[in-house]
C-alpha cells in the first residue's frame, strides 16, 4: 500500500468505527439507562419499550453492529488486496523452501 | 433415579469429555501452553471465548439478580455484552496484529518493562478478584447436589480446577471449552424452553416472557413490591448508567478474554472470533432475563400464602434450606408463608441469589435429569473460566514477571512449574474468598470488572490510537486507576464508608477509568514523546497483513 492508500484505508476504518460507536452509545447507554422511563411510555406487545431495550433489543442490537463491521473491514481489506492467508501460505512456501 | 443421582450421571458424562479432551490434546511446549499454537477456527475460538467469559456470573447468578433486581438487572445483561462491541471495533484486530501472547506483553512491548510489571500486577489483581467469584459459584453447586456444605463445596471445585488447568494449558481448554459452551447453552435453554411453553404456550423464551411480565407487575405492586418493570427501583438512573458503562468497558479490558484474540490465524479470523463469541453468548444473555420472569413468578406462585408445612414438605425447599441458602419461617404463627418488603413481616427470609438458577427447574417441577444437567451446566461454566483466568495468572507470573524480569535464563521446565505454582497460589487465594464471599457471584465479578476497566482500557485504546502515549503516562495512568477503584470498592465493603455522590461500587470503575486517560494524556504531554520505532510500530499496527509478526512467522512454520 501506498501512503496514500494507508491513510484513506484508516480514515474509512476510523468513520466506520465512529458510526458504529454512536449508534452502540445511543442505544444502550443513552436510550436504556439514560431515557429508559421515556421509552417506557412506548409499549412492544405487552412489554414497555426502555425494558425491552434495555433486557433484549440493545443485546440484538450489539451482535449486529459487530456482523456489520466484521464484513465492511473484509470488504475493505479486499479493496486494497489484503490477503492474510495467502501471506501466510508463501510464507509457509518460503519457509520450505529456506529449509 | 433421584435428583442426587442425575446430578452426578452428568457431570461424570460431561466432564469425562472435557478431561479426555483435555488429554488429548495437552500441551507440549510453553507456546503451546498460552496461546494453542495460532490455529483455531474462528466459530471454535468464539465458542471458546464465549465459554470463557460465561462464568459462574452469567450461568449460575446473572438471572437470579435479574430476578430480584427487575429492570435494573439490565446492568448486566448490556454491560456484559456491548463490552464485546468495543473490543470487536477498538482492540481485538489490533491487538491480533501486534501478535503478542499476553495484555502485560502488549503494555510492555508498547511502553516499557516498568509498566510492564504494573500491568502483570493489575492483571493478577483483576484475574484473582474474578475467580473468587467462580469459586463461591462451584462451591454453590457442589454444595447443593453432593449435600455437603458450602465450604466442603468450594474446597471440592478448588481441587477440580487445579487439575484440569495444569494438565491442560489453553489449547487443551481452547476445544475443552468447545465442549463445554455446548453443554452449559443446552443446560440453560431446555428448562427456559420448558418453563416457557408451560406458562405460556410458546416455547420461545424471549418472544413470550413479556406474557407473564404484566401478571409479575401486577403481583409485585399487589404485595407491596415495586414493579419487575420499574426502571429505577434497584439503581438510581445515574447508577444504571455507571454501572453499564463499567461492565463495557471491563469487558473490553478483561486480560483472559483478549488473550484469545492471539490465538487466531489473522486479523480476519480476530474480527470474525469477536463476532461469533458474542453471537454465542447472546442467545444465553437473551434467555436469562426471560428466566428471571418466569422464575420469579413461580417462586412468589410456590412460597406467598403457602402453608408451611406443605411448603417444608416440597424437595427443593427442603434441600436448598439444608445448604443455608434458603430461608423460610412462618413469623406471625398464622401457619402460611407471606413474602413482602418488610423485613420485619417477610416469612421468606433468604433466598439467595446464586440459587435462583439451579433451582428453577425444580421450582417449575421439571424432571429430575433436567435438574441434574443444570448443575452439569452450572459447573461448566464456573470452571471453565476459572481455569481460563489461572492461565492468565499462570502466565504473568511465569512468563512476564520470571521470565522477562527475574531469570531471562530459566528454563522452558523452570516456567511451567512457576505457572503452576502459581495456579495453585490463586487457587487457594480464591477458595479462601469463596467460602467468605464479599456478595453474590455476579456482583463479585462485577467488581473485577471494574477493576479491568480501571486499570487496562484506556492504556489499551491509547496505545493503540495515539502514537504520542508514552510509558511514563500508562504507568501513571495504570497506578491511579487501579488504586482509585480498588480503594473505593474497599471502603465501601469493609470501610464502612457511605458512597460518595451515590456511586455504587460497580459503577466506579468509568470514573476511574476516565481519570485513568487524563492522567495519562496529561503525563505523556509532559514528557518526552515516544521513540519513532515505537511509533512506527503502533503505525503498522493498524493495517492487517504484510508486517509478518513473531506469531504470523512462527505459525507458518509450523
Amino acid at each position: 500500500m501506498t501512503d496514500d492508500d494507508r491513510r484513506a484505508y484508516w480514515r474509512t476504518n476510523l468513520t466506520l468505527m465512529a458510526g458504529l460507536l454512536v449508534v452502540w452509545a445511543l442505544v444502550s447507554l443513552v436510550a436504556s439507562t439514560l431515557l429508559v422511563d421515556t421509552l417506557n411510555e412506548v409499549s412492544l406487545g405487552s412489554v414497555p419499550l426502555g425494558f425491552w431495550m434495555g433486557q433484549q433489543g440493545s443485546i440484538i442490537t450489539f451482535v449486529i453492529l459487530i456482523a456489520i463491521y466484521v464484513w465492511r473491514m473484509e470488504r475493505l481489506d479486499e479493496s486494497y488486496g489484503i490477503d492474510e492467508e495467502a501471506e501466510l501460505a508463501a510464507a509457509a512456501a518460503a519457509q520450505e523452501e529456506g529449509a | 433415579m433421584d435428583t442426587f443421582g442425575w446430578t452426578v450421571f452428568w457431570v461424570i458424562l460431561t466432564f469425562g469429555l472435557y478431561i479426555f479432551i483435555a488429554f488429548r490434546s495437552r500441551a507440549k511446549n510453553t507456546g503451546d501452553f498460552y496461546v494453542a499454537g495460532g490455529g483455531v477456527p474462528a466459530i471454535a475460538n468464539g465458542a471458546a471465548v464465549a465459554a470463557d467469559w460465561m462464568s459462574a456470573a452469567s450461568f449460575i447468578s446473572m438471572a437470579g439478580l435479574v430476578a430480584f433486581q427487575g429492570y435494573g438487572g439490565a446492568v448486566f445483561l448490556m454491560g456484559w455484552t456491548g463490552g464485546y462491541v468495543l473490543l470487536a471495533l477498538l482492540l481485538a484486530p489490533y491487538l491480533r496484529k501486534f501478535g503478542k501472547y499476553t495484555v502485560p506483553d502488549f503494555v510492555g512491548d508498547r511502553y516499557s518493562d516498568g509498566a510492564r510489571v504494573v500491568a502483570v500486577v493489575a492483571a493478577i489483581f483483576v484475574s484473582l478478584t474474578y475467580v473468587a467469584g467462580q469459586m463461591r459459584g462451584v462451591g454453590v453447586v457442589f454444595s447443593r447436589f453432593l449435600e455437603v456444605s458450602v465450604t466442603w463445596g468450594v474446597l471440592i471445585g478448588m481441587a477440580v480446577v487445579l487439575f484440569y488447568a495444569v494438565l491442560g494449558g489453553m489449547k487443551g481448554i481452547t476445544w475443552t471449552q468447545v465442549a463445554q459452551y455446548t453443554v452449559l447453552i443446552i443446560a440453560y435453554l431446555i428448562p427456559a424452553v420448558a418453563i416457557a411453553s408451560e406458562l405460556t404456550g410458546n416455547p420461545i423464551p424471549q418472544l413470550s416472557f413479556g406474557q407473564i411480565l404484566q401478571d409479575l407487575d401486577g403481583i409485585q405492586t399487589d404485595l407491596g413490591f415495586s414493579a419487575y418493570s420499574d426502571p429505577f427501583s434497584t439503581y438510581s438512573r445515574s447508577n444504571l448508567f455507571l454501572i453499564t458503562a463499567t461492565l463495557m468497558v471491563g469487558t473490553a479490558g478483561l486480560p483472559h478474554v483478549i488473550v484469545r484474540f492471539y490465538t487466531t490465524r489473522t486479523v480476519k479470523a480476530a474480527r470474525r472470533s469477536a463476532l461469533f463469541a458474542l453471537f454465542f453468548i447472546a442467545i444465553l444473555y437473551t434467555t436469562a432475563p426471560a428466566i428471571g420472569v418466569f422464575a420469579k413468578y413461580n417462586v412468589i406462585d410456590t412460597v406467598e400464602g403457602a402453608q408451611v408445612d406443605e411448603l417444608n414438605e416440597i424437595d427443593w425447599v427442603a434441600s436448598w434450606s439444608d445448604t443455608g441458602l434458603l430461608a423460610i419461617e412462618d413469623l406471625n404463627g398464622d401457619g402460611v408463608i407471606n413474602y413482602t418488603p418488610d423485613e420485619a413481616t417477610n416469612e421468606l427470609i433468604t433466598f439467595d441469589r446464586d440459587i435462583l438458577v439451579l433451582a428453577n427447574p425444580e421450582v417449575a417441577g421439571l424432571p429430575k435429569i433436567v435438574v441434574g444437567l443444570v448443575a452439569a451446566g452450572g459447573l461448566a461454566a464456573a470452571l471453565s473460566t476459572a481455569s481460563g483466568l489461572l492461565l492468565v495468572i499462570s502466565s504473568s507470573v511465569a512468563h512476564d514477571l520470571v521470565y522477562k524480569l527475574f531469570r531471562p535464563d530459566a528454563t522452558e521446565a523452570q516456567r511451567l512449574l512457576w505457572g503452576r505454582l502459581a495456579m495453585a497460589a490463586a487457587v487457594c487465594v480464591a477458595g479462601y474468598f469463596g467460602v467468605n464471599p464479599p456478595g453474590f457471584v455476579g456482583e463479585v465479578v462485577a467488581l473485577a470488572f471494574g477493576l479491568a476497566a480501571a486499570s487496562f482500557f484506556p492504556v489499551l485504546v491509547l496505545g493503540i490510537f495515539w502514537k504520542r502515549a508514552n510509558a511514563q503516562g500508562a504507568m501513571a495512568g495504570m497506578i491511579v486507576g487501579l488504586s482509585t477503584a480498588a480503594i473505593y470498592m474497599y471502603m465501601l465493603i469493609w470501610g464502612g464508608m457511605e458512597p460518595w455522590f451515590g456511586v455504587n461500587k460497580a459503577g466506579v470503575g468509568i470514573i476511574c477509568a476516565g481519570l485513568n486517560a487524563i492522567t495519562m494524556i496529561v503525563v505523556s504531554l509532559a514528557t518526552p514523546p515516544p521513540s519513532q520505532e515505537l511509533q512506527d510500530l503502533v503505525e503498522e499496527v493498524r493495517y492487517p497483513g504484510k508486517l509478518s509478526t513473531s506469531t504470523a512467522a512462527s505459525t507458518a512454520a509450523e
